[in-house]
């Protein structure tokens, strides 16, 4: 029974950080980015290759370096290349895209990938994907398998509360306040000279980074990751953990991760499975998930634990301020 | 002062949720005339326009219309009961024909729409070549004509019009007033509020000076014109 | 009014042009702005005012024309470039950022003075944290001086339309720049908000920074201004006092328009 909480709670970990991450061009960068998940995918197989033994020791499969590396090395080196790669698509996305058109780009950026890993096997075995990959430390420890996985649950927590407080400590800085002022209004931020773009920029790596470092854990929890481990549609349900949750808040994030993406799933799986269709089962979930998502947003729409409350008391969504309709006016009047 | 006035503001004062733009402002328009509101940036002129075409709301005071109180009335219902208004911007749909543009304002008329759109044509006769092109590919003065056109198809007593001449050239300017002209030649009458005051006042037969959203002067316009305060009205001092 | 001689103009504008599609919205547009006055950039609806206040603080690209900052060339160069040189400007319309309390909103206009990094953040927090101390107790006086003390930790989405255009005063004092620009600060303002303002505009100019005033408002204009701009058709057409405008034909003629071409 313990196990079980175990399992769950790594699983809550892992996903409380990818929040986190995606909270970081959302919330904090106001970056409408629907193709998050590449980054998490990509940290998975980096890390994946990089500890993995080389690919010709087994028959049949292929991948890329295959360097039998520590886990230290894949975990870092996981968020080294996404960080650059968000780098790399950023600084071209975010020149001059806003809103819907750097939205529509960040799926096609995902998708792109999504094809390339799963066609172009040589890169990342395809479809079949990779797997047996090491457990962390497990030479050093010597644990039998349930204390191992308490150990890695263990990790993951101590991790994500160093990401977490990382982050705080950037949300709450100087610079977190000036991501802020270009989220609110970029013109009126330039104006008073801040660079929109760089700092734009810089929120988007740091959320890449933190995908990737999600995405290493992620590939040792499960020892193996392919294109059935993820979509592009992964990401809507981040965005369901951070819209219950609360954006732009890191509490709200590791709330939401939790509610939406594990105890709710686990909670919907008591339901007595009806009928003889064994795709019942997800699809109830994904359908309470849906529920859930509705009810609170319109019962709570700042999320349960949003940004600011005025001192009134009363919460109040980006929304309410008319923000969009304001860009949309541009500046500079007749 | 106009003896049996068609279209009247008693006292309006209208805002658009902050300080009040027009802040008390009376004014009547009788039948069949040529008027005109003319007054420095900022007096709440357009303001004031939009108020008696039913686009914005009144904070106080009344509008009349034909004997009838319309200050609560929106736009469309206006419109039918024979106040045509012709806005600044958006006044014809670019990516309809300039004959669809014309259909569109005759849109509660049941019947004569044919008639009417000849009619137009028959006033602006430039119009009729080019009912089958685009709104969007006529140039300015083209598409203030159309604009005027259209809000005539509804067969208005009086138009409301709002800076009609507003971004086009000096010789364009010229032909929108032919235009207005022409409009009141058929007994139609207009209330327009103008930026170009000589050009307005030379033209009105009694016309409305607006500063700080109150109306300072009122009378004939040449007689405006010729006064020497109305320097004083736009620069201060 | 010419500058001084021997004293450096705050703002040069020489022949600056501007087309829009074949509409020429600046043309040959060239002023002088001396340091520490009031000046006030005035004209009728489509003079090319607010174009020009684009073009000098760099959100749009002058097609012709030098603009120079005590001296130093600005012309071309972005708006937060030109913002950093210390030439900081207002909107028509209050561009708060909501989300943010007020206090924040003061602060973040701050200069950034480079200490604005991901690294600082996370390894140079002590200093950072004597910097936030100083940059509150100036926000706390800017907001003091305009009875925004009130609201100080209000998210400014909240403020009422008067309330946002005195945050913009405290932003903009804040910003210590060397020259600012306000773009119609009076647009849709009740006579004791406009009195207020005044006062604050009074106070920049008296604590050392050159201001530019784009209004319409032009009893506003005469009782604060120290020179005044006339613009017309997209260039400069008279400068001087109120009093000595007036007498000004072609100012007259701007304001009032043409009439019909006599026959």
């Amino acid at each position: 029974m313990l196990q079980y909480f175990v399992s769950i709670g790594t699983l809550a970990a892992i996903t409380a950080l990818l929040t986190l991450g995606l909270n970081s061009r959302w919330g904090l960068g106001g970056q409408l980015d629907l193709g998050f998940y590449l980054f998490v995918a990509l940290g998975a197989y980096v890390d994946g290759v990089l500890t993995l033994p080389a690919a010709s020791t087994q028959p049949g499969v292929h991948y890329i370096l295959g360097l039998n590396l520590p886990f230290v090395v894949g975990f870092l080196g996981a968020g080294i290349v996404t960080g650059l790669l968000s780098l790399a698509i950023g600084s071209v996305a975010l020149r001059n895209l806003r809103g819907d058109y750097f939205a529509i780009v960040t799926v096609a950026t995902t998708i792109i990938g999504y094809t390339v890993i799963s066609q172009y096997t040589p890169l990342f075995n395809g479809y079949n994907g990779l797997y047996g990959a090491s457990q962390p430390l497990e030479g050093v420890l010597h644990l039998g398998p349930q204390a191992y996985q308490t150990f890695y649950f263990g990790l993951c927590v101590v991790i994500l509360a160093a990401v977490f407080v990382i982050l705080e400590l950037i949300r709450r800085s100087p610079f977190g306040r000036a991501v802020k002022s270009v989220r609110e209004d970029e013109v009126a931020a330039a104006a008073f000279g801040r660079n929109p773009y760089r700092l734009r920029l810089k929120a988007y790596v740091l959320g890449g980074v933190v995908a990737g470092l999600g995405g290493s854990l992620f590939m040792h929890y499960i020892s193996a990751f392919n294109p059935a481990s993820w979509s592009p549609l992964e990401t809507f349900l981040l965005y369901g953990a951070l819209l219950v949750g609360g954006t732009a808040n890191s509490f709200g994030a590791v709330a939401g991760a939790v509610i939406v993406l594990v105890a709710f799933p686990q909670l919907t799986q008591l339901i007595p499975a009806f009928g003889s269709n064994s795709n019942a089962g997800p699809a109830v979930q994904a359908i309470a998930i849906g529920l859930l998502i509705i009810v609170v947003l319109r019962f709570r729409p700042a999320g349960l634990l949003p940004e600011l409350k005025t001192m009134s008391g009363q919460l109040r969504t980006r929304g309410s301020w008319n923000w969009r309709a304001r860009r949309a006016a541009g500046s500079g009047e007749s | 002062m106009p003896e049996s006035p068609q279209l009247s503001a008693e006292g309006i004062v209208v805002g658009y949720g902050g300080a009040p733009v027009v802040r008390g402002a009376s004014l009547s328009v009788g039948a069949g005339g040529l008027n005109c509101i003319v007054g420095p940036n900022g007096a709440g002129k357009s303001t004031a326009l939009k108020a008696l075409a039913g686009e914005l709301s009144l904070d106080q005071g009344r509008i009349m219309f034909a004997g009838e109180d319309v200050s609560r009335l929106p736009t469309d219902q206006r419109v039918a009961r024979g106040l045509g208004y012709v806005p600044q911007v958006a006044n014809t749909f670019a990516t309809l024909t300039v004959h669809e543009n014309l259909l569109v304002g005759a849109y509660r008329r049941r019947s004569g729409v044919k008639a009417r759109v000849d009619m137009v044509c028959d006033l602006f006769p430039d119009l009729r070549p080019a009912l089958g092109r685009p709104a969007g590919t006529l140039s300015g003065g083209q598409r203030s004509m159309l604009a005027l056109s259209r809000a005539l198809m509804a067969e208005p007593a009086l138009l409301l019009l709002d800076e009609p001449t507003a971004g086009l050239a000096p010789l364009v300017e010229g032909q929108v007033w032919e235009h207005i002209l022409a409009v009141r030649s058929r007994g139609i009458g207009v209330l327009v509020v103008e930026q170009n005051t000589r050009r307005a006042l030379g033209h009105a037969e009694w016309a409305y000076v607006m500063v700080n959203g109150e109306t300072v002067a009122e009378g004939p316009g040449p007689e405006l014109l010729g006064r020497r305060e109305l320097v004083d009205m736009y620069l201060g001092g | 009014m010419v500058a001084k001689p021997g004293l450096t103009p705050a703002l040069d504008v020489i022949d600056l042009w501007k087309s829009f599609g074949g509409v020429r919205a600046v043309q040959g547009c060239t002023f002088s702005v001396p340091p520490h006055s009031i000046t006030g950039l005035v004209g009728p609806n489509g003079a090319g005012k607010s174009t020009a206040i684009n073009l000098i603080s760099g959100l749009i690209k002058p097609d012709k024309g030098i603009i120079r900052l005590n001296g130093q060339e600005i012309q071309g160069h972005s708006l937060d470039w030109t913002s950093r040189q210390g030439l900081v400007r207002t909107f028509q319309v209050a561009r708060e950022w909501p989300a943010l309390t007020v206090t924040e909103n003061v602060i973040a206009a701050a200069p950034a003075e480079r200490q604005e990094t991901i690294w600082r953040a996370l390894f140079a927090r002590r200093a950072l944290g004597r910097r936030e101390r100083l940059l509150e107790e100036r926000a706390a006086g800017l907001l003091e001086r305009l009875k925004l003390t009130p609201v100080a930790h209000e998210p400014a989405g909240s403020l009422s339309g008067g309330q946002k255009r005195l945050l913009e005063f405290a932003r903009v004092a804040m910003a210590a720049p060397k020259i600012v620009l306000l773009d119609e600060p009076l647009a849709g303002v009740n006579p004791v908000l406009a009195e207020e303002l005044g006062r604050a505009i009074t106070g920049l100019r008296d604590s050392g920074v050159t201001v530019v005033i784009v209004e319409h408002n032009l009893r506003f204009v005469e009782r604060t201004c120290d020179n005044v701009i006339v613009m017309g058709a997209g260039a400069v057409i008279g400068e001087g006092t109120m009093t000595e405008l007036r007498k000004n034909q072609q100012v007259v003629e701007a304001y009032l328009g043409q009439g019909a071409p006599h026959a």
